[in-house]
């Protein structure tokens, strides 16, 4: 589904449910409208759809979608405004320079740790994936 | 409720509406038909008491000749309510088979009001159509009442309140297999088969006997009978003959054939009533007066509502305690 | 808050019990799945909460009333669809609609009129001549029409091809969110629930397997595969469901309690199918599901 941005109207996201995905649905929304705003594609101010049109549309539970939105308020990057809708509340700036570097370094210690364990490319990528998966149901199961 | 009901059974409830508006045109037509006959063939005068015998009977035998040609249409008017009220209750039976009433219960209105509109208007609407058709019949009848009596099989069946009553039976019966089976082809066939086979019934051996008969021990002479009244045994016309001894006991066609039987083939009346009194035998011939027309009537409804009733409560108690 | 309540509820059919000691609860403003195989006694549960059947033992209560003693009260306030929806064949559907108009105190038939409309379902088309669908369709609408706070839904996309079944549950998706309905939805087919209901109910002969917050269910099952002999260690721990042998390997379906310390254990998301599957299995008598399933995933 599309979601018209409230200024400039260009441009738009397109929420999607992966059934497949280990990743529980709200934590896919989640995720979806958090890299929307990373990438820059939903910008402070735009005003997401209303619970009932992403239910309609993806036709998923309204109270996943009402549990994403909340999740992302608690973390300030969404701010809902009574009888208005709920809309981004503030940008997301990636890691610095600086910082971007110093992950990369400590990524490729990582990696020759590895490779020294007998871990290749592909368990390199299972065991990347497996983690972050379980790291962020480990978080949502937490919050 | 009331509308939904209507809108269910619009159709049943137009067509019977058609069938009595044609059978009360057939019947107005045909009454000229009969009061002509009647007064062709002087049979006014008999029944006020002129005319001589022979004349008379000959008349009355005449029209009952005539008459007779009426029997298909009497016996469409016999079965007329049974098939109302078999349509009628139909449209339920279909409705338990094809499951619809999970539909009007999943709603607001509860079970008992359901039940009470969906059975009872249909019910009220075939009193209504079969009451008017009885009353159509019973002036239809009147000339032919007064020839041959308001109680003979076929002409009883159709007056008074015999057809609502009837009507009722078939359609108890088809709702309660409709209720109890939830198919409609079994339970159309139930109530048709049922009802008709109660019907023959009671006309057969139960209703000669609603009332004890007048008996007459015959001997010899003109019939004690007249016109009017319901021979129930033996009689001129009739299929076996009764005889009672001085002693009072009862004998057979056969017996009384072996000790009287040559007279007979002599083919005279007067010897073969002359052998009975010689013999000291008389014929026993029993027969219900018109005048019992509405007690025969109110007895023979009793117990066909009855029935109805019984089979209706046992349906509403189905419907209220056994069916999912 | 409960809406629905059983309590040891059984329902006999002669000699055999379609339901036996069954005790739920049904939270408010949750789509619940209620999950099993043909014959679990789901289509029955339903029916006894809707006050069609009288419980041969045990109670069930909705709102704090009796579906049957209470129907007055009661009935207002559930709305009811199931499979191969009974309508009636010569109405037409705007004909449906003047009968739910008629039958029940709260109506909007406008909403339901403006849903048919957005479903291009036409008022005077006759029911005959609508499809599997479209048939579905309407009887959702109508049961939501007359604004429940409860909807019970007996399987009601069993016989819709998956196109037809996603657009039901659009209109569900969107009328819960519109209205705010708790509803219990049962069905055999698990691919349609993870995402829409909420609530989940493993149902087997009668009796309830598995009972819990689907996210969280979904959440804390996984599948470990180790050394067989430690297989009592992890049980310790952890509550094993299932468990597959192979000659050096154990795959075990658990439910985790605790941490997973044993390095020598590989851990495996599961899905929905996988952990209904493994908790029907515990009990036998499957074949409908999985031939449920092969034909889910063949499709």
């Amino acid at each position: 589904m599309t979601l018209a941005r409230s200024k400039t109207g260009t441009g738009a996201i397109t929420l999607r449910m992966d059934t497949t995905s280990g990743l529980t649905p709200y934590l896919q929304l989640v995720q979806q409208i958090t890299h929307a705003v990373r990438l820059g594609q939903l910008t402070v101010g735009d005003r997401l759809p209303t619970v009932r049109d992403v239910a309609a549309q993806l036709a998923i539970n309204p109270n996943t979608v009402l549990k994403a939105y909340r999740h992302l308020e608690m973390q300030g990057l969404l701010a809902s405004r009574p009888g208005t809708g709920v809309f981004v509340a503030k940008e997301l700036r990636g890691p610095s320079p600086q910082d971007q570097a110093a992950l990369r370094r400590a990524l490729l210690r990582w990696l020759s740790h590895a490779k020294e364990a007998g871990l290749d490319a592909e368990g390199v990528q299972a065991l990347f994936a497996d983690t972050i998966r379980q790291n962020a149901t480990d978080e949502a199961v937490a919050s | 409720m009331i509308w939904l009901t209507w809108r269910q059974q619009r159709f049943e409830a137009g067509l019977a509406a058609a069938v009595l508006a044609a059978g009360v045109a057939v019947l107005v037509v045909t009454r000229q038909a009969i009061t002509a006959d009647i007064n062709a063939l002087g049979i006014p005068a008999c029944l006020s008491g002129l005319g001589d015998n022979t004349t008379c009977s000959s008349a009355y035998q005449a029209f009952k000749d005539n008459f007779s040609a009426q029997q298909t249409l009497l016996g469409a008017l016999t079965y007329l309510p049974v098939m109302i009220g078999v349509v009628l209750a139909a449209s339920i039976a279909v409705e338990m088979e094809q499951g619809t009433y999970r539909l009007a219960w999943a709603q607001s209105v509860t079970r008992g009001r359901w039940t009470l509109t969906r059975i009872g208007l249909p019910i009220l609407f075939g009193l209504a159509i079969t009451g008017l058709i009885a009353g159509v019949t019973s002036w239809w009848m009147q000339p032919a009442n007064q020839v041959q009596g308001p109680l003979r099989p076929g002409s009883f069946d159709v007056q008074g309140l015999l057809p609502p009553a009837y009507m009722l039976l078939a359609f108890a019966i088809t709702v309660a297999g409709g209720v109890l089976w939830r198919r409609t082809v079994p339970a159309v066939g139930l109530g048709i088969v049922a009802v008709v086979g109660i019907h023959l019934a009671v006309q057969a051996w139960l209703r000669p006997n609603l009332m004890t008969p007048i008996s007459y021990l015959w001997v010899s002479g003109s019939a004690p009978y007249g016109a009017q009244d319901w021979v129930v045994q033996g009689g001129a016309g009739a299929s076996s003959y009764v005889y009672v001894d001085a002693a009072g006991r009862q004998l057979s066609s056969e017996q009384v054939q072996s000790i009287c039987g040559q007279v007979v083939d002599a083919q005279s009346k007067d010897a073969w009533s002359s052998c009975l009194q010689a013999h000291h035998l008389g014929e026993l011939v029993k027969w219900q007066p018109p005048s019992r027309f509405w007690e025969f009537q109110a007895i023979e409804s009793t117990l066909v509502v009855g029935l109805a009733l019984a089979l209706l409560l046992l349906t509403v108690w189905w419907l209220r305690s056994r069916t999912v | 808050m409960n809406v629905l309540e059983a309590r040891k509820l059984g329902m006999r059919y002669g000699r055999r019990w379609a339901l036996q000691d069954l005790t739920l609860d049904v939270p408010g403003g949750r789509i619940m799945a209620l999950v099993g195989p043909n014959g679990a006694g789901k289509t029955t549960f339903l029916q006894l909460a809707m006050g069609f059947a009288e419980p041969s033992a045990g109670t069930v209560v909705a709102f704090g009333l009796s579906p049957r003693r209470d129907a007055a009260a009661f009935l207002p306030k559930v709305g009811y669809a199931a499979q191969e929806p009974p309508l009636f064949r010569r109405f037409s559907v705007g004909e449906l609609l003047k009968m739910g108009s008629r039958l029940n105190r709260r109506w909007d038939g406008p909403l339901a009129a403006s849903r048919l409309r957005r479903l291009s379902i036409g008022l005077d088309l006759s029911v005959a001549s609508l499809s599997g669908g479209m048939r579905a369709q309407v009887a959702l609408v109508l049961a939501l029409a007359k604004m429940p706070d409860l909807l019970l839904l007996d399987e009601p996309m069993a016989s819709l091809d998956p196109l037809a079944r996603h657009e039901f549950m659009r209109l569900l998706m969107a009328a819960s969110a519109e209205q705010g309905l708790t509803v219990v939805l049962s069905s055999h087919i698990i691919g349609d629930l993870r995402a829409t209901c909420d609530y989940l109910v493993v149902l087997t002969r009668g009796r309830t397997q598995l009972v819990g917050d689907m996210d969280e269910i979904v959440g804390t099952h996984q599948r470990l595969v180790g050394p067989v002999d430690s297989i009592d260690a992890i049980g310790h721990v952890q509550e094993i469901v299932q468990v597959e042998l192979s000659e050096r390997q154990a795959s075990l379906l658990v439910r985790m309690r605790g941490p997973l310390l044993d390095p020598r254990w590989e851990r495996y998301p599961v899905d929905l199918d996988q952990i209904v599957l493994a908790y029907l299995s515990r009990n036998a008598s499957v074949s409908s599901f999985e031939t449920d399933l092969a034909a889910e995933a063949a499709s």
